[in-house]
C-alpha cells in the first residue's frame, strides 16, 4: 500500500489555493512592525492554515492502512435451493459471526420478502462499513438466470467490495428431478406421429415415469432413468387429425422427488392441417382402396366423381395432392382440365395418375400433357391392312379442305404396303360414292377414285359408315381399319350405332376432324379403339392418312402378370422393397416422355410408374391398378401402403414463397417479457405477416406488430404462463411458421444443484474466490488502506496555526524595536515624514518628501 | 435554521469558547511597541527606558482587530462543527437519482440532470447532518451509487465520473432496492426519489417516499426506428429505414442525414406536423461491413427547442457479405464475368479448362464455389459447391439442346431463385437435363429441365442449361442475382440479418476486445449492461446498440411545476469556509496595510 495515498475529493476547491500567493503578495510591502524573521514565521503560518481550509473543503483524505474486516453476507434465496440448504448456510455463518466478533457483519439478505440475490448484493454494497475492509460471500448456487447477479457483483468489484461464493444447492438438493422443458415443433401436421424429446433436469440418477397428454387426454406413457445433470428422453407421440393449437402436457413422476411443481411441463404447439387428398374416380369402380390408404396415412381424404372435378382455381385452395383414380380423363372438361394443370404448374399442386384399364390416348390433351407419360408409340402391323378411307365431301368440305382431304386419301393409299387393301366412301348426306376395297394392283383406280370426289350436300356420318361396314371384308388375314374424316356435325344415334357395328367385327376406326373438337367423332374413335385426331390445318391430313395408314392403333392395355422393376429409387420411396412386390395382373401401355423419370418399369421397359416435376408441381402416373383386379394381390402386399403414402407425402403441394421468419428474445430490460421479431422473406414492408398470440389453446389473439424496419416487425409480448405464435404471409390461407415459449411454472424451479462453472465466473467476477466453507472469508486479511477523511483535523490544524499566527503577531518583537527607530528604517516601513521629530524632517531634503507624497 | 454535523452544540460551544479566550488572550499580551523616531543622541537612551515592555500583559486591546481575530477564529470553529442548513434528517436517507435518458433533457437552460444533483447534494448535506445518506442510482439497472454514509463530501466522490444512461430509467427496481437498503439498515428512514417522472403508485414501500420532482414538459424531435437489411433481391444492396417522431404540440423541422462510415446516403429537410411520425429509406451498395449512423440536426420546432440530444441519433450495422472464393473455370464468358464481376463479396480466381483439369484436390479445396462454364466436371473432383453453365452433354443427363425453349415455370421458392424473375425472358437455346429423385428443377419449359439444383450430403450442384450466348437473360438484372443467389446457395451462406440490440443487452467476450463507440475499451468479461448507444467492435465484429425503441415524449415532471423547488444554496460548510478564508485575507490585508495596529 502506498504510504502518502492520498486523494482529493472536490478539486475543484483547490483554486482556493489561488489565496496562498495573494497572502504573501500582501506582506511583502508590509506596514506592520515586525522583524523579518518574525515575519516570515507569520506569513508561513498563515499560508499553512488557508492551505488546510482550503484541503480541508477540497475533502482531502488519506487511505489509512487497515486491516479491520467487514463482511456482508447474501444468501441466494431463489427457489431452486432447498430450505434446508439455506438454513445449513445460515446456521454456518450465524456460527462464524459470533466466532469472530471483531468482524463486522452485515446481513444483506432479505427474508421477509424475498428479493433477487443481485439486489442483496447491491443492498450489501450500500450497507457495508466503508472504514474497514469489505468483504463480501454470496452463498447461491450460480443459477444466474438473467445474468443479473453477474452484474451486480462486477459492479460490488468496482466499488471495492471483494467478493466471494459460497456453494449451495447440493446439501441437499431442492429437488430429485423437473421436467425442464419439450422437445417438439411448434408446428405439426394433424395425424403426425413424432418422438417428443422430455427434457429432465435430476440431481442424481432417478427413475421417473412419464405421462403425455395432448388436451387433457393421455396419448404417451413411459418410464425412463433420468441421469444426474440434463438428460432426455423419447415419448412417442401421434398428434390429432384436428387443425388448431393443442396444449401438450407431460407430467412426471418419482419416487422421492420433494418438489412437484416443476414435474409438468405445457406446451401449445400447432396443428398444421393434414394434407387434403382429392380423389377423383369412376363411380362405377366401387370406392377408391387409395382413400382409405391415405386416410390411414395421415392424409384428409376426399372422394368426388370425376365428373365434379374442380372447376376453379377456389376449389383447389385447400387441396395438397389430386388423385386421378383409375377414372377416365376423357371424363372430364378442358375447363376442368386446364384448372388442373394451373393449379399443377402455378400453385405447386401434386397430381397422381392411376390409368387403370384406361387407355392412354393423346385425348384429353391438356390433361395429358401434363402426365409424364404419352401415348404409346404405335406398332409396325405384321399382317396386311384392308383400309376404308371414310371422306366426307359435304359442302362445309368445300375449297382447300377438299382438295387437302383427296391428297391426304391419295397419300394414304400411296403408302400402303403392296399387300394391302383399300376402298373408299365419300359421303355427304348419305354414302353417296362407295369404292368396295381392292388390291394394291388397282391403286391407281382408287387415286383416281379419290381424286373425283367434290364437296356438296349435308353430312351423314352413320350412312357413311353403313356403307364402310358394307363394303369391309372379314377375311381374317386382314387387319380392318376405317379412317373417318369430317368437319360437320350429323345426328349422333346412327352414327354411334354403326360404329359399334363395326367395332363388332373388330375393325378399328380412327376419326379426324377439321376445326373444333367434335365429340360424336370422339366418340366414334373410343368405341373404335382408334385414335381422335382434331387438327384445324387441312395441311395436315396427308400426314395423319399415312400414318394412319401405315400403323395400325396398338392395344390399350397388357393383360399379364408382371411384377415391376425399379428404374429409378425416387426418395419418396425409400424404405418400399419392390422385391418383394406380388405380381401386378396388366398395365396400361404408354411411353415415357421425354424428361420424365422412369420410377417402375414393365416388363418391356414401358411405364409402370413414372414422375417429373411439372412447372412449380409434380405429376406421376401410374399405369396400372389400385382397385380393380390387376392389383388385387397388391393391396394385399405390405409395400402397398408405403408406397402411395411415401408417394402422396412426396408430391403434396409446394409453396412457390418462403415463409416469414419468427425469432423470440428475452426483453433486456423488463423481466417477464419477450420480444418477438418477424421477418418478411422480403424488404416490403407492405407486406405484412399475418401472426397471431394463443395464450390458451382455443384463444387465439391477433398480434399487434411494430415496424421495425425495412421487412422487420416487433412485438413485446408478456411471458405469463407461456404462448404460441404462428404466422404468415398475406398470400398464405394457413399459418406456415410457429414458434412458442412456456412458462409453466417459475423458471427457477427447472434446474437446481450447484453449477461450479458459473460460480467460478463469478467469484472471478467479484475478484473473490469459491469458498470451501464460510470461514475462508475472514481469512488471509491483507491491510488495505480505507480512505478516511481528513477534514476536522485539518481544520483544528488551520485554527491552532492561526492562532499562532495571531501570537507571533502579538508578542513583542525586540528586534524591531532595537532596530526601526532610525529615521531610514522609519522610511522602509512606510513612516510618513510628518511622523519624523522635526529635527530628523529638517534634515531631509523637502523635494524628497514631496515626491514621497505624491506617491 | 442550520446544524452542526461533527459535534454536539455544548461541544462546539465549549471549544468556541476555548478559541475566544485564546483570542482574548492573545489580544491582552503587551504589542510591540510603537516605533518611536527619535534623534541618534537620545535614541539610545530613551529607547531603552520607554519601549522595552515590562509586562507581557498589554492594557489596551486594538477592539477592531480583536473581533476579527475572534470572529475568524469561531469561524474556525464554526467549520469544524460541519455546519448544515436546516434541522437535518434523523435516520436513513435513500436518495434515488433518476439517471435515464430523459434526465439529459434540457430544461430552463440547463440538463435536468445538473438540477437533480444540485438537489441531491442539497438532501445529502442535510440528511447527513443527523442521519446517514445512501444514493441509488436508477439507471436501466439501479444500482448503488453511494454507500451509506454520514460524510456528505462521499457524494463528490461517487459522482465522479457518472453519466447518464441512454435508456430508460428503472425508478420501479430503484426504489425497491432503496427500500431494502432502508430496511437492511435498521433506521427508519425515507426514500428520495429526484427524478422527472413519477414512481409507479401502485408500488408499496416500507420507508416514507417523496418525490423531488425536476424537468419542465418540453419538446424534442426523435429517431423512433433505425434499422437495416441486405436486400434478398439485391447482391449487395442494403436498405436502411429511419422512423421520425415528433414529439411536440408544434410544427417541427430538422435535417435527416444518414451515413455509411463517412458515405451520405440521405441527406434532406424533414419537416414533421404535431405529434406526427414519418418514415424514410435509403439504400446503399457493398459487400463490407456498413456501420451506419442516422442523424436530426438542425432541428428547429416552432417555438421552442429540441430538449433532448440522445435521442437524435441512432446506429445501424449491416454484416460484410460473406467473402467467396470462387475458382471460374471458362474458356471466356463475357457475360458471366459481368455477373461475377458485380458480385461485390467474390474473389474469382479464372482458369482455362484445360488448367483446371491439372488442379489438385486440395487446390480446389481452397475455393468456396466452383463455377464451370462450358466445362465439364470431373468425376473425380469432389467439391462440395459447384455451379455448372452449359455443360457439356452427358453431365447430369443433358439431352441435348432445346431449341428456342420457353421458360414456363420457375422454382421461385428455391433459395438459389430467390426473388429472380423471368418474366417473357427470350432463351434461344438451352440444354434439357434428365432430373434424378431429389433433384429440384430451378427452371422448367413444359417438361424440359433447364436448370437443376441437386443436394446430396456432400455437395450442393446447380446447373443451368441456358446458352448464355443466346439469351437475353444476361441483359436483365435477373442474371447476377440469379448467379449471386446460386453460388449463397451452393456455398451454402446463410443470410444474417441482424438487427440493433436494445441497450441493457449485455455484450460478453471473455476472450476478445471489445471497443465501444468511443473507440474506448470495454470490459466485457462480465455481463455488464451497455448503457450507451453506438457501435460496438467486439473482435472483427460489429454490433451496433440502439436507444430509439425507447424514444417517447419526455417525462413532463409536470408536478416540477406545482412543486418547484428553489435553487439549492451551496453547502453551508463551505459557506462558511469561504467567508472564513474572506475573512483571514481581509484581516491579512489590514495588518499589513497598517490598519490594525
Amino acid at each position: 500500500m502506498n504510504e502518502l495515498d492520498l486523494t482529493i475529493g472536490w478539486p475543484l476547491a483547490l483554486w482556493g489555493l489561488c489565496a496562498l500567493p495573494l497572502l504573501v503578495l500582501l506582506a511583502f510591502r508590509s506596514r506592520f512592525p515586525i522583524g523579518p524573521r518574525r515575519r516570515a514565521m507569520v506569513v508561513l503560518t498563515r499560508l499553512l492554515a488557508v492551505a488546510l481550509v482550503v484541503l480541508a473543503v477540497a475533502d482531502l483524505r488519506y487511505a489509512w492502512p487497515t486491516d479491520e474486516l467487514s463482511v456482508a453476507t447474501v444468501i441466494d434465496g431463489t427457489t431452486s435451493i432447498a430450505p434446508g440448504d439455506r438454513e445449513r448456510v445460515r446456521q454456518q455463518i450465524a456460527e462464524l459471526t459470533a466466532a469472530q466478533d471483531d468482524v463486522q457483519w452485515v446481513d444483506a439478505t432479505s427474508h421477509d420478502d424475498p428479493a433477487p440475490p443481485a439486489m442483496d448484493v447491491s443492498v450489501a454494497v450500500a450497507t457495508l462499513p466503508r472504514d474497514r475492509v469489505r468483504r463480501m460471500i454470496v452463498a447461491t448456487d450460480g443459477r444466474d438466470r438473467g445474468g443479473h447477479l453477474g452484474a451486480a457483483i462486477a459492479a460490488a468489484h468496482r466499488a471495492g467490495v471483494e467478493v466471494s461464493v459460497l456453494p449451495m444447492g447440493e446439501e441437499p438438493p431442492f429437488d430429485l428431478v423437473s421436467v425442464r422443458g419439450l422437445s417438439v415443433p411448434r408446428m405439426i401436421r394433424a395425424g403426425d406421429r413424432l418422438d417428443v424429446g422430455v427434457e429432465l433436469h435430476a440431481s442424481r440418477d432417478a427413475n421417473v415415469e412419464l405421462v403425455m397428454a395432448l388436451d387433457g387426454e393421455e396419448v404417451a406413457r413411459g418410464a425412463a432413468i433420468a441421469r444426474r445433470g440434463d438428460s432426455s428422453t423419447n415419448l412417442s407421440v401421434e398428434f390429432p387429425d384436428e387443425e388448431g393449437v393443442h396444449e401438450l402436457t407431460v407430467a412426471m413422476v418419482a419416487d422421492g422427488d420433494p418438489v412437484a411443481d416443476n414435474n409438468l411441463w405445457r406446451s401449445l404447439v400447432r396443428v398444421s392441417p393434414k394434407p387434403l387428398v382429392r380423389i377423383l374416380h369412376d363411380p362405377e369402380n366401387g370406392p377408391p382402396v387409395l382413400a382409405q390408404v391415405l386416410d390411414e396415412g395421415g392424409m384428409r381424404v376426399e372422394v368426388v366423381p370425376i365428373t365434379g372435378a374442380p372447376t376453379s382455381a377456389r376449389q383447389l385452395e385447400d387441396v395438397s395432392l389430386v388423385i386421378v383414380d383409375e377414372a377416365n380423363p376423357n371424363d372430364l372438361t378442358e375447363e376442368q382440365q386446364h384448372v388442373l394443370r394451373n393449379w399443377v404448374e402455378n400453385e405447386g399442386g401434386g397430381l397422381i395418375s392411376v390409368t387403370g384399364r384406361h387407355p392412354v390416348r393423346r385425348a384429353p390433351e391438356v390433361y395429358r400433357e401434363m402426365e409424364p407419360i404419352q401415348i404409346p408409340p404405335a406398332i409396325p402391323e405384321p399382317r396386311p391392312l384392308e383400309l376404308v378411307l371414310v371422306i366426307d365431301r359435304s359442302s362445309s368440305m368445300s375449297g382447300i379442305k377438299m382438295m387437302q382431304a383427296r391428297n391426304a386419301g391419295v397419300a394414304a393409299i400411296r403408302a400402303l404396303r403392296a399387300d394391302a387393301r383399300v376402298g373408299v366412301v365419300a359421303f355427304s348426306g348419305g354414302a353417296d360414292r362407295v369404292m368396295a376395297p381392292v388390291g394394291m394392283d388397282q391403286r391407281e383406280e382408287a387415286i383416281a377414285f379419290v381424286q373425283g370426289i367434290h364437296a356438296s350436300g349435308g353430312t351423314n356420318i352413320g350412312a357413311a359408315l353403313g356403307a364402310a361396314n358394307r363394303i369391309m371384308s372379314s377375311d381374317p388375314r386382314y387387319i380392318h381399319h376405317v379412317i373417318l374424316l369430317s368437319d360437320g356435325v350429323s345426328a349422333p344415334e346412327p352414327a354411334i350405332a354403326e360404329a359399334q357395328a363395326l367395332a363388332g367385327r373388330g375393325v378399328s376406326i380412327t376419326t379426324i376432324t377439321i376445326g373444333p373438337r367434335n365429340d360424336l367423332m370422339a366418340q366414334i374413335a373410343q368405341i373404335g379403339r382408334g385414335r381422335y385426331h382434331v387438327t384445324n390445318a387441312a395441311g395436315s391430313l396427308p400426314s395423319l392418312f399415312v400414318r394412319e395408314a401405315q400403323y395400325r392403333q396398338p392395344p390399350a392395355h397388357r393383360q399379364v402378370a408382371f411384377r415391376p422393376r425399379v428404374a429409378t429409387a425416387l426418395t419418396m420411396l425409400d424404405g418400399v422393397d419392390f422385391e418383394s412386390a406380388p405380381e401386378l395382373g396388366g398395365y396400361a401401355l404408354s411411353g415415357l416422355r421425354r424428361g420424365a423419370t422412369l420410377v417402375l418399369a414393365a416388363p418391356d421397359r414401358r411405364p409402370a410408374l413414372a414422375h417429373w416435376h411439372r412447372g412449380l408441381g409434380q405429376v406421376a402416373t401410374w399405369t396400372s391398378g389400385t382397385t380393380g383386379p390387376w392389383a388385387d394381390q397388391w393391396r394385399g402386399w405390405e409395400g402397398f401402403r408405403a408406397m402411395w403414402v411415401g408417394m402422396a407425402e412426396g408430391m403434396l403441394r409446394t409453396r412457390p414463397i418462403q415463409p416469414p421468419q419468427l425469432r423470440l428474445a428475452p426483453h433486456p430490460l423488463v423481466e417477464g417479457v419477450q420480444v418477438a421479431t418477424v421477418i418478411g422473406p422480403t424488404i416490403d414492408s407492405a407486406e405484412v405477416p399475418v401472426v397471431r398470440i394463443f395464450r390458451e389453446a382455443e384463444t387465439a389473439e391477433p398480434l399487434e406488430l411494430v415496424e421495425r424496419g425495412p421487412g422487420v416487425w416487433q412485438s413485446e409480448i408478456l411471458e405469463d404462463e407461456g404462448f404460441l405464435l404462428d404466422a404468415r404471409m398475406p398470400v398464405d390461407e394457413r399459418p406456415t411458421v410457429a414458434v412458442g415459449y412456456d412458462r409453466p411454472y417459475h423458471p427457477e424451479l427447472a434446474v437446481f444443484g450447484t453449477d461450479s462453472a458459473e460460480l467460478a465466473r463469478l467469484a472471478a467476477a467479484g475478484g473473490g474466490e469459491v469458498l470451501d466453507t464460510p470461514a475462508a472469508i475472514v481469512e488471509a486479511v491483507e491491510e488495505q488502506g480505507v480512505m478516511r477523511s481528513l477534514r476536522t483535523p485539518l481544520l483544528a490544524s488551520a485554527l491552532f496555526l492561526y492562532l499562532l499566527g495571531v501570537l507571533l503577531f502579538r508578542l513583542p518583537d525586540h528586534s524591531v524595536s532595537a532596530t526601526v527607530t532610525r529615521p531610514q528604517r522609519a522610511r522602509r516601513w512606510g513612516k510618513r515624514r510628518s511622523l519624523l521629530p522635526e529635527e530628523e524632517r529638517r534634515s531631509q531634503p523637502p523635494d524628497t518628501d514631496k515626491k514621497k507624497e505624491a506617491a | 435554521m442550520m446544524t452542526f454535523a461533527a459535534f454536539a452544540w455544548t461541544t462546539l460551544a465549549a471549544i468556541a469558547g476555548g478559541a475566544a479566550l485564546t483570542v482574548l488572550a492573545l489580544y491582552l499580551l503587551r504589542r510591540t511597541p510603537r516605533p518611536q523616531v527619535v534623534s541618534n543622541v537620545t535614541f539610545w537612551m530613551r529607547a531603552a527606558q520607554s519601549s522595552r515592555p515590562r509586562f507581557l500583559r498589554a492594557s489596551k486591546i486594538p477592539w477592531i482587530a480583536f473581533l476579527i481575530t475572534l470572529l475568524a477564529a469561531l469561524l474556525f470553529v464554526g467549520e469544524i462543527g460541519d455546519p448544515r442548513f436546516g434541522q437535518g434528517v434523523r435516520g436513513t436517507t435513500v436518495i434515488v437519482l433518476a439517471a435515464g435518458r430523459s434526465m439529459g433533457a434540457t430544461s430552463d437552460g440547463e440538463p435536468r440532470i445538473d438540477r437533480a444533483v444540485r438537489e441531491v447534494r442539497r438532501w445529502v448535506d442535510r440528511s447527513t447532518a443527523g442521519g446517514r445518506v445512501a444514493v441509488v442510482r436508477a439507471g436501466m439497472r439501479p444500482e448503488t451509487l453511494l454507500a451509506l454514509t454520514d460524510n456528505p463530501a462521499d457524494l463528490e466522490r461517487a459522482l465522479d465520473g457518472f453519466e447518464l444512461d441512454d435508456g430508460p430509467a428503472d425508478l420501479r427496481g430503484a426504489v425497491r432496492l432503496a427500500d431494502r437498503i432502508i430496511t437492511t439498515s435498521g433506521d427508519p428512514g425515507q426514500i428520495l426519489v429526484v427524478a422527472d417522472e413519477e414512481v409507479d403508485e401502485g408500488l408499496e414501500t416500507q420507508a416514507t417516499r417523496v418525490l423531488v420532482p425536476v424537468g419542465v414538459p418540453a419538446d424534442t424531435l426523435a429517431i423512433g426506428d433505425f434499422t437495416a437489411r441486405r436486400d434478398p433481391l439485391a447482391a449487395g444492396e442494403y436498405v436502411t429505414q429511419v422512423q421520425l417522431r415528433s414529439f411536440s404540440s408544434r410544427e417541427a423541422s430538422a435535417r435527416l442525414q444518414i451515413y455509411d462510415g463517412d458515405v451520405p446516403l440521405l441527406d434532406r429537410r424533414v419537416t414533421l406536423r404535431p405529434g406526427a411520425g414519418v418514415s424514410y429509406s435509403a439504400q446503399g451498395f457493398s459487400a463490407e461491413r456498413a456501420e451506419l449512423t442516422a442523424r436530426i440536426t438542425d432541428i428547429e420546432i416552432t417555438g421552442s427547442t429540441d430538449a433532448l440530444a440522445v435521442d437524435d441519433v441512432a446506429h445501424a450495422v449491416v454484416p460484410a457479405l460473406d467473402p467467396l472464393s470462387v475458382l471460374y473455370v471458362s474458356e471466356g464468358n463475357p457475360f458471366l464475368e459481368a455477373a461475377l464481376a458485380v458480385h461485390p463479396s467474390v474473389q474469382v480466381d479464372a482458369v482455362a479448362p484445360g488448367v483446371f483439369a491439372g488442379q489438385s484436390a486440395e487446390q480446389l479445396a481452397a475455393y468456396d464455389v466452383l463455377i464451370l462454364d462450358r466445362t465439364a466436371l470431373p468425376a473425380d473432383v469432389e467439391h462440395s459447391s459447384v455451379v455448372l453453365f452449359s455443360p457439356p452433354s452427358g453431365q447430369l443427363g443433358a439431352e441435348g439442346p432445346a431449341e428456342a425453349p420457353r421458360v414456363t415455370a420457375i422454382l421461385g421458392s428455391h433459395p438459389a431463385l430467390h426473388g429472380v424473375r423471368m418474366d417473357g425472358i427470350r432463351v434461344g437455346r438451352a440444354l434439357r437435363f434428365e432430373t434424378e429423385p431429389g433433384d429440384q428443377v430451378l427452371i422448367r419449359s413444359g417438361s424440359d429441365a433447364l436448370a437443376v439444383a441437386r443436394e446430396t450430403t456432400s455437395r450442393r450442384l446447380i446447373a443451368y442449361g441456358l446458352d448464355l450466348g443466346a439469351t437475353d437473360l444476361v441483359e436483365r438484372e435477373a442474371f447476377p442475382l440469379m448467379v449471386h443467389d446460386s453460388l449463397q446457395w451452393a456455398a451454402a451462406v446463410r443470410d444474417e440479418i441482424p438487427l440493433p440490440r436494445r441497450l441493457g443487452e449485455p455484450i460478453y467476450a471473455a476472450d476478445q476486445t471489445v471497443l465501444g463507440p468511443d473507440g474506448e475499451p470495454v470490459d466485457a468479461t462480465t455481463l455488464a449492461a451497455i448503457r450507451h448507444l453506438g457501435i460496438y467492435h467486439v473482435g472483427e465484429r460489429a454490433e451496433a446498440f440502439s436507444a430509439a425503441i425507447h424514444a417517447r415524449e419526455i417525462p413532463s415532471g409536470a408536478s416540477a411545476a406545482r412543486f418547484r423547488t428553489s435553487d439549492p444554496l451551496p453547502p453551508l460548510a463551505v459557506l462558511v469556509a469561504v467567508g472564513l478564508l474572506a475573512l483571514i485575507l481581509l484581516e491579512w490585508t489590514l495588518v499589513h496595510r497598517g490598519r490594525l495596529q
